[in-house]
């Protein structure tokens, strides 16, 4: 399939999953009561005021997630980087958690602000990481790595610590967060997340030379022009940055950073100008599925959409690192 | 033997005759890189020391010496890819550390070693990357002047038939054409290569010298490769530089260099020179048996 036509399906799927998956959810929706709502009728207030938002945020968050991920692959030259490598997530979480522990309530335009808690917290992990990396001089990607996957673990047993000293209602809220839901999300999240999302996308497109360049390797990046150091440390920081900020609304949701941009890399190639868009629509596209689900199968209850996301980019995952273009699997 | 006295009798001695092309007698020659008291330190070691050099116009020049001796490393401090050559590297009378990478990639490109890692990427698609240093783009798009270009480098390396094809699918020598055609698209004056001819077998390294001996001439190009078999693209070049743990020992036309105590001073290694009956060129052998 061509780049160009892979995109234009993907743009179709993702346009209709848009329109169709607001009337799914615990409690059916006929399009027509949108339009026809006898006085009284809740369906019309249902479906903008709570399902849309809904669908929105799911399909920004995954975008994001699966955008961030293509980068991370090219950026590390490493097919098993996920936006989650660098502890960035971890620490959000943390945040989240220290705010549920210790029952902080501060109001801030109208944004939860748990998840406000979280966003600075990840804020603080990026700027930890960023600064252990420097502290030898320049910027090589192996020692941010290195210095990210120790951050990721310390913050990791910290949330396990905070876990460990709250009482069973906090922490099974605590622990509802940390599978990754979009069940709090509301008009308000997805102001939070549209910005984010869609100006780190759009900057993150605009480096699309630089990211082909950098993931033929350093030397030859450099040799074409590319300003290695300069480049990796605005690709860290706007990665970091919209990775925060999903985390910080949706909690960790895995699996869709990992997955979704080796999906297009096998249907397209490794060409981020194409790449990062058919990310985009792909990764947001599926988490909505995924969203949709985890609202519908055991409904009234609801499912972690990040458990979702695992129990079926795992299996899938496998499949295509064993599968027959098992040998296409590289960055 | 004294290596400083080799040392002396070479670099004080930068006959201008071998600097200047065939075709332009009257050509005053122009230093495009000049390097004084380039040192670098890593860590304890030093890996390269006091080094001072100057690189002309279309001048081929080969980098010899033995294993760690910095060859390497030389050619990446004065590509700026290493630190260490900021202030005493000047490329155009310009001090290394205050050139942008994407001027500097505009005079200067660098073909790494075919042993490299490349991901999977259409022959195409990787020649076209190389044109990133040629203005800004919106989004990563290449325009019609880069496919064009693209396409001519094919052609000139004598590649076009491999445009569609993986680099991963290729052999060592097309991907070393595919490595030059990208050179070519980046339109450098001057060229750096490390090792072109390297695990290739003999006829993918006829081919490959050839290319490069050829390109050299009709694109007026600089070009500067460390060599490491003195008979395959040493002897050939118009100026040698040696290096010797980290510091220039020789810097000369290869005639002086076929010399069997200087190349003992260099490789430690006693050497036989000799003559091909046919061509007349002159070949160097270590002698067996005599480390």
């Amino acid at each position: 399939m061509t780049p160009r036509r892979f995109l234009l399906l993907t743009a179709g799927i993702a346009l209709v999953t848009l329109v169709l998956a607001p009337l799914f959810g615990a409690q059916p929706l006929d399009w027509r009561a949108l339009f026809h709502a006898s006085e009284g009728d809740p369906a019309p207030l249902l479906f903008w005021q709570v399902r849309v938002p809904r669908v929105a945020t799911g399909f920004l968050a995954g975008a994001a997630l699966a955008v961030v991920g293509a980068a991370f692959q090219a950026l590390f030259r490493n097919p098993l980087a996920t936006p989650f490598t660098l502890g960035v997530s971890s620490a959000a979480s943390l945040g989240a958690a220290l705010h549920v522990r210790l029952g902080l309530a501060f109001p801030f335009f109208g944004l939860p602000d748990v998840c406000l808690t979280s966003f600075l917290a990840g804020l603080g992990a990026i700027l930890l990481v960023y600064g252990l990396t420097r502290l030898r001089g320049g910027f090589s990607t192996a020692r941010l790595l290195l210095a990210g996957v120790a951050a990721s673990f310390l913050f990791s047993s910290l949330i396990m610590v905070v876990h460990y000293t709250t009482d069973a209602y906090d922490a099974f809220r605590l622990l509802r967060r940390l599978m990754g839901s979009l069940s709090a999300s509301g008009t308000d999240t997805l102001w939070g997340l549209v910005p984010i999302t869609l100006l780190g996308a759009i900057y993150l497109a605009s480096l699309s030379w630089e990211l082909d360049l950098l993931a033929l390797g350093e030397e030859l990046a450099l040799s074409r022009g590319v300003d290695g150091q300069g480049i990796r440390r605005r690709l860290f920081f706007a990665t970091c940055l919209m990775e925060s900020a999903v985390v910080a609304l949706c909690g960790p949701i895995g699996f869709v950073g990992l997955m979704v941009p080796h999906i297009c890399r096998l249907m397209i190639g490794n060409t981020h100008r194409f790449l990062l868009p058919a990310s985009f629509l792909v990764g947001g596209t599926f988490l909505t599925i995924c969203d949709t689900m985890a609202r519908t199968l055991f409904a009234p209850a609801e499912m972690p959409v990040g458990v979702i996301t695992s129990l079926l980019g795992g299996p899938f995952f496998l499949w295509l690192l064993l599968g027959p273009r098992s040998h296409e699997l590289e960055v | 033997m004294n290596i400083t006295d080799n040392k002396n009798a070479a670099i004080g001695n930068p006959s201008a005759s071998t600097l200047l092309p065939a075709g332009h007698p009257d050509t005053p020659p122009h230093p495009i890189l000049i390097v004084e008291g380039l040192s670098v330190r890593v860590g304890g070691s030093t890996l390269l020391s006091d080094i001072c050099l100057r690189l002309e116009e279309r001048e081929r020049v080969a980098v010899i010496g033995p294993n760690g001796a910095g060859k390497t490393t030389l050619l990446r401090v004065l590509a700026g890819f290493l630190p260490g050559g900021e202030t005493a590297v000047r490329w155009q009378g310009r001090p290394l550390g205050e050139w942008p990478r994407r001027d500097l990639a505009r005079w200067l490109a660098f073909v790494p070693q075919m042993s490299e890692r490349l991901p999977p990427c259409p022959v195409f698609d990787f020649v076209l990357l190389a044109r990133y240093a040629h203005g800004e783009r919106w989004f990563g798009g290449a325009d019609r002047r880069d496919r064009a270009a693209a396409g001519l480098a094919l052609e000139a390396a004598g590649i076009t038939h491999l445009a569609e094809r993986d680099l991963s699918t290729l052999s060592g020598g097309e991907r070393q054409k595919v490595l030059i055609a990208a050179a070519l698209a980046q339109e450098a004056p001057v060229w750096f290569l490390d090792e072109p001819a390297a695990f290739l077998d003999y006829r993918q390294e006829l081919e490959v010298r050839s290319l490069l001996t050829r390109l050299q001439k009709e694109a007026g190009k600089t070009v500067v490769s460390v060599v490491h078999d003195l008979n395959r693209g040493a002897l050939d070049a118009d100026r040698v530089i040696a290096l010797q743990g980290g510091r220039l020992v020789f810097d000369g036309p290869p005639a002086a260099l076929a010399d069997r105590a200087r190349l003992r001073s260099i490789f430690a290694t006693e050497f036989d020179i000799l003559t091909h009956p046919g061509t007349g060129k002159v070949l160097v052998v270590a002698r067996e048996g005599q480390p």
